[in-house]
């Protein structure tokens, strides 16, 4: 009975294969050094890790977490420790973990996502690359998913993300999916700069700008007054995005956006997702990604599907 | 080892005006936690509230953990709502410990409010292992109303103790605060051999903070942020420290006073 079953939940992005279609997201996993102690990672279909810049970045001032009715308001602000010190400290541990490996890059222009791609390039282990083009999170310094002309997140400019997805796509042969945001007019023109570009498929979504007063202090409840909404409140705005963007444009998606069990991971791959992404899920339930994972091979079973990629796009309108 | 598990309910009762005490059967995964780590506990498997709250390990007793908790907000009325024999999601034990002394020294434990429950954890471990200095641990716990003074018959009851009871309404023991007496305890002391154990609200810290300095006492504190995962990856209660960025959750949430900035 095992080995078939293990099949049935395999799936692949490009040239990447995923032992199964459940991922975790950026910034909700650290580099997985924590979650080890918690349950077998090897379990998982792949790790998107903490999104590395070229240099280390502070992040934001405290509080950075806050919760609202269903979701979470997080403005981390990119903390972490540079690409160097991830290629020397985190990832001779990460490539260790038998899953898809995938690192997540942030830069404030062309050049900073070219240098963090060519210096990846030379290490093993690594099997895709997720560019964050949509951090919400920094307003005060023009810094990941920011222009340095205005306030625009990358992911909120069609042409913008064209040129840094191309940029990346020229330096490597490596699976490339570009994170997109939620805070668009119009985010089937995005995901097409991503193809035009060359991505091999694309990440639906970031978090969605949002912010929280204090109404005895009357001031913000997070030190960088706005970050990004997360968690069960969005998750039928984004699964609305990763329907529409499916309809139309030709890459595999990587979905997540509140994703709290297989029910919704499964709403995710139905209407159009290859794979989802686990986030604040992880943080509420560290285990929540091995349950969902369980969840979905048993509904296959139960449901007569031989393979989770007939489930995908399987929505019936 | 952390352990994330589901704990029966044995006793959630109210101890004093909006304070409860949980008693969890957490089958001795949780005995060799130290005092000044935390749990952190689900409220309930709905999305309101959506994330765990952090709680200090008040007591380990023959395989039961206990934590002590005070209504503020959804996460804690919903915790309050559990009757017995329900099952709860816990995980932990999580984050540092407030580090023992080296030699014989004259040991402060200063508790405001519910800062009481990681202090008296603290408090049965020094007993239970002898540690330090025996006859000369003294305890300042002070509340505002005194109807807050939870545990006092138990710290009274406790021989190695010299305790100091503060209330701000001064309704019971002496009126003030606990810096107050720490102050005047401290002035008639040969302050060189002293250290300081202290859990409470930030304002009590900032004010902890100047006599230690005026006086030269090192002092370990138990920090509070929001919390996110409670395990250091999601950095969402990170601080700035003299020493660089600290996750509460993980480098903490015992820290040396000095450490700390206090704007």
């Amino acid at each position: 009975m095992g080995m078939m079953n293990n099949d049935i939940l395999k799936t692949n992005i490009a040239e990447m294969g995923l032992k199964n279609p459940v991922l975790v997201s950026s910034g909700t996993f650290g580099y997985a050094e924590e979650y080890k102690e918690l349950f077998d990672v090897n379990k998982l279909g792949g790790i998107i890790t903490k999104t590395i810049t070229l240099k280390p970045k502070k992040g934001n001032a405290s509080p950075r977490i806050m919760e609202t009715p269903c979701g979470v308001i997080n403005s981390i602000g990119l903390q972490n420790p540079g690409v160097d010190d991830f290629i020397k400290n985190k990832m001779p541990k990460l490539k260790e973990i038998d899953t898809a490996i995938i690192v997540s890059i942030g830069g404030s222009d062309t050049e900073e996502f070219e240098e963090i791609v060519r210096r990846l390039e030379k290490v093993r282990g690594i099997d895709g690359l997720e560019i964050n083009l949509s951090c919400p999170n920094i307003i005060s310094e023009l810094v990941t998913g920011f222009t340095e002309e205005s306030n625009l997140l990358i992911a909120q400019d069609a042409y913008l993300t064209f040129e840094k997805v191309r940029a990346v796509r020229k330096l490597t042969k490596r699976t490339i999916i570009p994170k997109l945001s939620p805070n668009v007019t119009d985010m089937v023109s995005i995901a097409r700069s991503c193809y035009d570009a060359g991505a091999d498929a694309i990440s639906i979504a970031n978090t969605y700008s949002a912010m929280a007063i204090d109404i005895k202090t009357r001031k913000p409840f997070l030190g960088n007054i706005i970050g990004g909404l997360s968690g069960p409140a969005i998750k039928p705005l984004t699964l609305k995005f990763v329907w529409e963007v499916s309809q139309t444009i030709d890459l595999p998606i990587i979905a997540s956006g509140g994703i709290m069990n297989y029910k919704d991971a499964l709403e995710f791959i139905i209407a159009g997702a290859r794979a989802v992404a686990v986030g604040t899920g992880n943080i509420i339930d560290p285990k929540l990604s091995v349950e969902i994972i369980k969840e979905i091979e048993k509904y296959l079973n139960e449901n007569n599907i031989s393979s989770i990629k007939d489930l995908e796009g399987a929505i019936e309108t | 080892m952390i352990v994330q598990k589901q704990f029966k309910i044995l006793d959630n009762k109210k101890v004093a005006d909006n304070i409860y005490k949980m008693v969890l059967d957490s089958s001795s995964v949780y005995n060799k936690a130290l005092p000044g780590q935390f749990v952190h506990v689900r409220g309930n498997n709905s999305y309101k509230p959506l994330l765990r709250r952090p709680f200090s390990i008040y007591k380990i007793d023959s395989g039961n953990m206990s934590i002590l908790y005070k209504v503020v907000g959804e996460g804690t009325f919903c915790l309050s709502q559990h009757k017995n024999n329900e099952k709860i999601d816990v995980l932990g034990p999580l984050g540092n410990h407030f580090v023992m002394p080296e030699g014989k020294k004259k040991i402060f434990f200063i508790a405001g409010g519910m800062g009481i429950a990681p202090i008296s954890f603290l408090i049965d471990f020094f007993v239970e292992k002898k540690v330090g200095m025996m006859d000369n641990i003294k305890v300042i716990f002070g509340v505002r109303k005194s109807e807050e003074l939870i545990l006092k018959d138990d710290l009274k009851k406790n021989k190695y103790l010299d305790l100091h009871l503060l209330t701000e309404d001064g309704k019971e023991g002496k009126k003030g605060t606990t810096i107050e007496c720490f102050e005047n305890l401290i002035k008639k002391e040969d302050n060189s051999n002293c250290l300081v154990y202290a859990a409470g609200p930030i304002a009590m810290f900032r004010a902890l903070k100047k006599i230690c300095d005026f006086y030269g006492i090192p002092a370990q504190v138990t920090y509070e942020n929001f919390m996110g995962c409670g395990i250091g990856a999601c950095l969402g209660c990170v601080i700035n420290t003299k020493n660089g960025q600290k996750r509460v959750c993980k480098d903490g949430p015992v820290f040396h006073i000095d450490e700390l900035i206090w704007e």
